[in-house]
This record gives C-alpha cells, sequence and structure tokens, in this order.
C-alpha cells in the first residue's frame, strides 16, 4: 500500500471500438470527466488483447490495465469478449505467481450508450490502484 | 580453408551440457579445422579475470557464451568478454533466455535465488547484460542446430547478420509429424496418468505442449519420443513473451459453453498445475516480468 498521496496511477485502457471505447467516447461528447491517469488503446474485441499486449504494458510501467469490451454474451464477434474474459482468467493466474496483484486487471463490459457507467468504473478502477500504489514490475531491471 | 577464425568457448555457470552439446557435435572437427581455439572454459573457474584482461580486445572473432548470468561478477566478466570479441553467440537457453535456472526468479523462497541474490542479482539472460550477436537456442543445443552454427559462422565466406538465430523461424509445429484434428481443450490430461497417443497433435489430446510458441529447428525430436515439447527454443519470431503466447493459446482453445459465468471454461483453466513451470521453464528470465515482485501482499 502506498502513502504518497502525489501517486497517480499510470492506467492503460484497451477498450473493444464497438462498445466500451464508444462509452468513452459518449463520456467525451457528453462533457463527463473521467480520470486523465487513463490511455485508451482501441483495440477491435478483447479477445484480441494478447498476453504480449498487457505484460508490455506492465513492463513499460502501467500501474493497472482495464479492459473494457462488449457486456459477456453480447459480443459483436459472437464470443470474442469470453474467449478474451478466459485469457485473462488464465493470465492472472501467472501474474500471481510472478508475485503482481491480479487486482491490478479489471475487465468491464459497457454497452456503448452507457457513458455514465464508464465514467464511474473509470473513477472507482484508478482510485483502486491508486490505493495499490505503484507497480513494483518496472523498477524490476 | 580461408583465413583461421580465433573462437573460444565460456560457460559462466549452469549444468554443462552445452560444451558437452558441442563437444559431441559431428561438426566439431570442422569447426576446430578452420578455427584457433583461444580458450575452452566450461567453468567460471577455469578462467580468472586477470587472464582475460590480458587478452587483446577484439582479438576472439567469436565467442561462445554459455550459461546463464546470476550476479555483479558475473555481469562484469561478461562486459569484458564482450570487449574481448568481434562476435558474441549466446549458446544454449540459459544465455539465450536464462534457462531453467530463471524459475528461481519466480519461485518463492528457491535456494539458487538465494545464491544469486547474495550475489547481488538475478539470473538474467546474457542480452540482458550485453549486447549478443547471435543465439544458438535449445537445452542444450540440438546437433542441427550446431551444425547450421558451425556451417554458418566457421565455413561461409560472409559472416551472418547479426541477430541471426540459428533456428528455425517457425514453430516446433511446423517439423512435428503428428496429426493435427482441431480438437477444443475439454480437459487437461497430465503424462503420469496415461500415455499418449504417439500420432496425434497432443494438444488436441489435452497434454500441454509448447511447439506453437517454440522456435522449431530442431526436428521435433522430443515429440517422436512421445513427449510434449517443453520450450527450450524460446519463443518463435515476433513473440516476446514465450509463456504468455502459451497461456493465451491454451485459454483460446478451452470451447465456450455459453454460460456467462465462464465456471465450466475456469474448471478447465484451474486444473493446469504449475502454470510457472510449465508456461515460462526456460524462459522465466527473459520474460516481460523477469522476476517475482512483491506487490505489497
Amino acid at each position: 500500500m502506498s502513502d504518497n498521496k502525489s501517486f497517480e496511477p499510470k492506467i492503460i485502457a484497451f477498450l473493444c471500438k464497438w462498445t466500451t471505447y464508444a462509452a468513452a467516447d459518449l463520456c467525451g461528447v457528453s462533457r463527463m470527466p473521467y480520470p486523465s491517469n487513463i490511455s485508451i488503446i482501441k483495440v477491435n474485441c478483447t479477445g484480441e488483447v494478447t498476453a504480449d499486449m498487457i505484460l508490455t504494458a506492465f513492463e513499460k510501467g502501467a500501474d493497472g490495465i482495464l479492459i473494457g469490451g462488449c457486456r459477456p454474451g453480447h459480443c459483436r464477434y459472437e464470443g470474442g469478449n469470453l474467449k478474451g474474459a478466459n485469457r485473462i482468467y488464465l493470465l492472472k493466474r501467472a501474474l500471481n505467481e510472478f508475485g503482481v496483484n491480479p487486482e491490478r486487471i479489471r475487465e468491464v463490459g459497457i454497452a456503448g450508450a452507457q457513458g455514465l457507467i464508464f465514467q464511474r468504473a473509470a473513477e472507482k478502477f484508478t482510485a483502486d490502484i491508486r490505493a495499490l500504489g505503484p507497480s513494483p514490475v518496472m523498477s524490476n531491471a | 580453408m580461408p583465413n583461421k577464425k580465433r573462437l573460444a568457448f565460456y560457460a559462466g555457470s549452469g549444468c554443462g551440457g552445452c560444451s558437452q552439446s558441442l563437444m559431441l557435435s559431428p561438426s566439431l572437427a570442422t569447426m576446430l579445422d578452420g578455427a584457433d581455439i583461444a580458450f575452452w572454459a566450461t567453468r567460471s573457474g577455469d578462467l580468472t579475470e586477470d587472464e582475460i584482461s590480458q587478452l587483446d580486445d577484439k582479438g576472439i572473432d567469436v565467442l561462445m557464451f554459455a550459461g546463464p548470468v546470476d550476479g555483479e561478477a558475473s555481469i562484469a566478466t561478461a562486459k569484458l568478454l564482450r570487449r574481448k570479441a568481434k562476435r558474441v553467440v549466446a549458446y544454449g537457453a540459459c544465455a539465450h533466455l536464462g534457462g531453467l535456472c530463471g524459475l528461481t526468479n519466480v519461485i518463492p523462497g528457491a535456494k539458487l535465488r538465494e545464491l544469486a541474490e547474495r550475489n547481488g542479482g538475478f539470473i538474467k539472460p546474457l542480452s540482458a547484460v550485453i549486447e549478443v550477436d547471435y543465439v544458438l537456442p535449445g537445452c542444450p543445443p540440438p546437433q542441427g542446430m550446431v551444425e547450421r552454427m558451425v556451417k554458418e559462422l566457421f565455413l561461409a565466406d560472409d559472416v551472418p547478420d547479426v541477430g541471426t538465430v540459428f533456428a528455425s523461424s517457425k514453430g516446433v509445429c511446423a517439423q512435428c509429424d503428428r496429426k493435427h484434428l482441431n480438437n477444443p481443450l475439454e480437459e487437461i490430461r497430465r503424462f503420469h496418468a496415461a500415455p499418449p497417443d504417439p500420432d496425434i497433435c497432443l494438444l488436441d489430446q489435452g497434454y500441454i505442449c509448447l511447439g506453437p510458441v517454440t522456435r522449431g529447428g530442431c526436428g521435433a525430436v522430443c515429440l517422436e519420443a512421445n513427449r510434449p515439447c517443453t520450450g527450450c527454443a524460446g519463443p518463435t519470431a515476433g513473440v516476446l513473451d514465450q509463456g504468455g503466447a502459451i497461456l493465451q493459446s491454451l485459454a483460446s482453445l478451452v470451447p465456450l459453453s455459453g454460460d456467462i459465468s465462464g465456471e465450466k471454461e475456469h474448471r478447465v483453466l484451474d486444473s493446469i498445475q504449475d502454470i510457472v513451470g510449465t508456461a515460462y521453464k526456460y524462459s522465466a528470465a527473459a520474460s516481460l516480468l523477469k522476476r517475482r515482485v512483491n506487490d505489497g501482499e
């Protein structure tokens, strides 16, 4: 746990372009601010997010990773988000073995019209990562 | 024979299998025909730092470095050797990826890790410490790859491009003769329970095999012996994290049950034992996370 009040977490968000990305976009056009700690990378589907992408983000200093796709059962590509979820599930087990808190990855499923829900999810995740403190991975030279 | 090259072999630590693989190679005689030996140190104690310092800078044409780097002393030696050599080959899985010893970076309380920590470091692949020109993967390097290295480094007129890996850029599966059925992964099987069918892809049968994510060129010899590929040659070209790659492949092979809670899928994934020892058997030290960290838990 970090006592450092000035710690600003770096969060990488891999957002599905059909839903959660659209929700983030809706936040923008509706002037609903969400924390600037979140840097968004638009992906076609959360099933496309590879282990390399997630682990590289940690290696380059990300403190948290938000993965936003379609709501379960509503994937544009039938089961892409569920396959992606299985991937994250297994990867979290590996992260745990490496001592990285699996809570640093969070999955959300937000529909394109739910800008407010994205705003809340982004705020909650940023607060949770701030409480967890900086990721120890990058100092791992 | 064109002008003779000066070669050197150095094994910092490790098991000694790499120097054995070179000694047993049918291409050893050919290699020695085309080269003079500057030194051949199969243990770090064979060669002191003073002795290395006395060598001419860039006086060695090809240095084969085997074994992992595990602390300040070995980092200093590696840097010194780099100054003395024009070309450095990371020889074998330990120099290439950190090898089996790299697992101690992750396993809590490992004795070897305590030792490495006392030496002031963790297990590292050679490329994390010095510039490496070529890689000869494998634990130990298979004879086909050793032969290719000898041919390209000692017999050809041109030196190979820097960055050459003396293996295939394709996966082990490319050389595997087993029949691929595209079966979904519904149950994880382990070898002690029942031996697999020798003609069908191990992943199709539910056994974990790192063939799809591992560099080929070895001739898939382990699979011929009805054993799985454990990934000694490191990730295929273009993949950064070998363990992550096999984990995501396994997760994708599990069929979707249609239940959005994913319980059934999680049961299959939970039955994978020893995630790091399976997925990162040789590449833990060269993985993107490199070693176990303390995340305040």
